[in-house]
């Protein structure tokens, strides 16, 4: 971008010289990019974001190693390739891995790179805190690493059931110092909410109403809120974990009357909302990119976020359809399975309206399109077999088998999809070079036919019980499926890190903005955005962006039209 | 509660009214297959109509850089983030999908209420057994306080089964006859299943529950009625004390 000596359609010019200066100052104080020492100090919200989708990358390979393994022991109905216990460690640590160390951080890395420039803001509220919650989540990602070397690691499933939990079942020092681990994680999620929270409600550009707001930034405020109190129910129910474990206490022990059905309540008061916590951002990045890919605004767009803000409500009250074959009476089973239903409906929504912005558009196949358009298909696909699972006499024949583990994987792994065409989506952002459209295609066919050879022969075979290495042997050769499938999936990621590294040395220079009909604020500043974002301060008052300096001019980005803005009206923030 | 209950008390005898035929009832396989073939059919179709539509319109509207279809009104950089037209649409197939979704649920909640109410094991000459879980099999103890390893049902006799656990949380459950329920250490559940069909089947965990969950398994034996009772009678009570064996007759719940 040139914004710098380029007159502007409106004729101002930009010579944002004291922003400038301001910023080199600020820079100054950081050690250069590739000096170690700058991501070691560094609070600026560019390269939190960068730190924290890298960190989690390392995580979803660790989480894959682990499933690459257990499905190499499903190879045969009777696999010897791990012992029991370590089997249940690496499917534990697995869920583990990915929902909490790999899933929310990724988004949280976009969040973090990408929401303040699409609010116009300089950073997020408290850069300090923002490299806080990187450090907890760093450090209680590698306690849990640590926590393999120490007897075992988590062994009693991702969701840690009473009383398996307690040490009279999983003695390891590695199972409390998991445990920790997650405490710790939680910790690192409240601090990066309450930053995230206090940033997309006060640091708007002046006017970026609500309703205005760019639908991934729309996702990420509603996961952070979401975030906040899911998560304190799950802090609440470690921190009594914790007690157990380490004080002797015993509220969750076998002769706690009621201890494991306070568990499974505490737990999925905090599960379900985490399932949209990791599913809204991916949201978020489909429907930027469906804009950007189709060259069409979001279909009722409105209601898109009227249905996003009833879901973040809901999902706070339909956790019991995770216990419906508990002790809970037939009165609270029919009110769950109305909020079910209830909670599917807006999503419905959605799904329609990202379909329908298609029409009429001017459809690039680019990587992140691909990646977006699969992940709809595969969450559509994770909505029907979730439909099943919504009528309570079918759920109670599909818990605990695969018809599960069939279904969320193709919601939250359709998520994923979704957040990998996000990755391609805004690495010329992120790294100012462009990465080779042709792997990236590669990388998409791999990934698409591994994903749904993995988990759609798991709806076929849904009698196998989940967690379990011994099967009926008239399931193998579709566990066989699954197993190649896997691997498969595994060598999409090996193809993706190769273009990324591989464009990241050698790929051509990224333009501000690569992607016509791009409209969000990110692509109106440089590839890589300068250290302070903008030129000026962003605004949208007189219904178009424009960057504001001390001075008194302003100048739109280069590339969009000046005359394009009619609806002058200033609203304010609030 | 009891609003939304007696609203559907009426709901249900409306539908009886109309046609009994319509819920699902019968053994948890027949309950089970009925809406699970209905949900597979609906599903299917379902998912090829909307994939079907995403694709041929993805393919439609692909660039293929000639005229613009949507007269130049394209998404600029920089503008206020707005939406698109196209409303109507949408809510006709949000409420299109909603009343398919809400109509479903609703045909098999009436079946649920079926399945709670004890369904077919909801009569006299039930036999209850209880089910204990533990790390890694399942203990069964019938009416005369006799136990077992090996659950042993007579063919077509309704089965009531109050399950619990303990040490950890397990879930039984008997693949073969669609029966499943949590078993919890300090709290009871309870469910039914008419074993139509003798021979022997697998009784299995569905909630991991430690280092032997996977073999977690017991036999289940379904037998003539006669030969059943031969087998039941020979059966006692361990650490039989005087006073308090029960007689040897099945009884049935409290």
């Amino acid at each position: 971008m040139t914004d710098d000596d380029t007159p502007t359609p409106d004729g101002g010019h930009a010579t944002p010289a004291d922003a400038a200066l301001e910023a080199g100052e600020e820079e100054e104080h950081l050690p250069p990019l590739s000096s170690i020492r700058r991501w070691l100090v560094t609070t600026n919200h560019k390269d939190i974001g960068i730190l924290y989708i890298s960190t989690s990358l390392f995580f979803l390979v660790f989480g894959g190693v682990l499933a690459l393994l257990f499905r190499a022991q499903l190879w045969t109905a009777t696999g010897q390739l791990l012992p029991a216990i370590s089997y249940n460690q690496a499917v534990s640590a697995h869920g583990l891995l990915m929902v909490f160390w790999f899933l929310s951080p990724i988004a949280v890395g976009f969040g973090n790179y990408i929401v303040p420039l699409q609010i116009g803001a300089e950073d997020l509220a408290f850069p300090r805190l923002n490299a806080l919650s990187y450090w907890l989540y760093l450090f209680s990602g590698l306690l849990f690493a640590v926590s393999f070397f120490q007897g075992s690691t988590w062994a009693g499933g991702w969701t840690l059931y009473a009383p398996l939990n307690v040490p009279t079942y999983l003695p390891s020092m590695g199972a409390s110092a998991a445990v920790l681990a997650l405490g710790m994680f939680v910790a690192s999620v409240t601090v990066g909410g309450v930053n995230f929270i206090t940033t997309i409600h006060r640091m708007r550009a002046e006017g970026l109403t609500y309703r205005r707001l760019p639908l991934f930034t729309w996702t990420m405020l509603l996961t952070v809120w979401m975030m906040l109190f899911a998560f304190a129910a799950l802090l609440a129910a470690l921190v009594i974990l914790s007690a157990d474990r380490l004080f002797g206490t015993t509220y969750f022990a076998t002769t706690s009357p009621g201890g494991s059905l306070l568990w499974t309540h505490l737990f999925w008061f905090f599960g379900h909302p985490e399932v949209y916590i990791v599913f809204f951002p991916a949201l978020g990045v489909m429907a930027e990119t469906f804009q950007t890919f189709t060259g069409r605004r979001i279909v009722g767009r409105k209601w898109f976020i009227i249905a996003m803000v009833l879901v973040a409500l809901q999902s706070f009250m339909v956790w019991m359809h995770h216990m419906f074959l508990t002790s809970i009476n037939l009165q609270i089973k029919t009110l769950f399975m109305a909020t079910t239903i209830g909670i599917s409906l807006p999503f419905d929504l959605m799904v329609f309206a990202l379909i329908y912005t298609m029409l009429k558009g001017k459809i690039r196949f680019t990587t992140p399109f691909l990646f977006s358009f699969g992940a709809l298909v595969l969450f559509i696909l994770g909505g029907i077999t979730g439909v099943f699972l919504g009528a309570v006499v079918l759920d109670y024949s599909f818990r605990g088998t695969y018809w599960v583990v069939a279904h969320f994987h193709y919601v939250m792994v359709g998520g994923v999809t979704a957040l990998i065409g996000g990755i391609y989506y805004w690495f010329p952002k992120i790294t100012g070079k462009m990465y080779d459209e042709f792997l990236g295609k590669v990388n998409f066919a791999l990934f698409f036919v591994g994903f749904n050879m993995l988990y759609f022969p798991m709806f076929v075979v849904w009698q196998t019980p989940r967690r379990v290495f011994e099967y009926d042997p008239a399931f193998t050769p579709w566990h066989q499926l699954a197993t190649v499938g896997a691997f498969i999936l595994g060598i999409s990621f090996l193809v993706m890190f190769y273009n990324l590294l591989k464009s990241l040395r050698d790929g051509a220079d990224a333009p501000a903005n690569p992607w016509e009909y791009a409209t969000t604020a990110e692509w109106a500043v440089d590839s890589p955005p300068p250290f302070e974002n903008f030129p000026g301060t962003p605004s949208y008052a007189d219904g178009h962006l424009s960057f504001r300096t001390e001075d008194g001019e302003q100048h739109t980005p280069a590339g969009t039209a000046a005359d394009g803005g009619t609806d002058a009206e200033a609203t304010t923030d609030d | 509660m009891h609003g939304l209950l007696g609203g559907v008390t009426v709901l249900e005898q409306a539908v009886a009214a109309v046609g009994g035929g319509i819920v699902p009832r019968g053994t948890r396989e027949a309950v089970f297959n009925q809406i699970f073939e209905v949900f597979l059919a609906l599903g299917t179709l379902v998912g090829i109509v909307v994939i079907g539509y995403m694709l041929y319109n993805v393919y439609k509207y692909r660039d293929h850089g000639g005229t613009d279809t949507d007269d130049g009104n394209r998404p600029e950089l920089g503008e206020i983030p707005q939406g698109g037209g196209g409303g109507r649409k949408l809510f006709l197939s949000f409420a299109l999908s909603a009343v398919i979704v809400i109509s479903l649920i609703t045909w098999t909640y009436f079946t649920l209420l079926y399945v709670e109410g004890g369904g077919a094991a909801d009569t006299e000459d039930a036999l209850t057994v209880h089910v204990e879980g533990f790390q890694f099999g399942w203990q069964y103890t019938y009416p005369n306080g006799a136990t077992t390893g090996t659950l042993r049902v007579p063919e077509d006799r309704p089965v009531r089964l109050i399950v619990t656990s303990s040490d950890v949380f397990h879930n039984f459950g008997i693949p073969a006859f669609q029966v499943k329920t949590d078993a919890i250490p300090g709290q009871t559940t309870d469910t039914w299943f008419v074993p139509d069909e003798r021979g022997e089947f697998v009784a299995q965990c569905y909630e991991l529950c430690g280092s032997g969950h996977s073999f977690m398994q017991s036999p289940v034996i379904v037998m003539s009625e006669q030969d059943w009772q031969t087998w039941y009678q020979n059966t006692s009570a361990p650490n039989q004390s005087s006073t308090i064996t029960p007689p040897p007759t099945i009884t049935t719940p409290a």
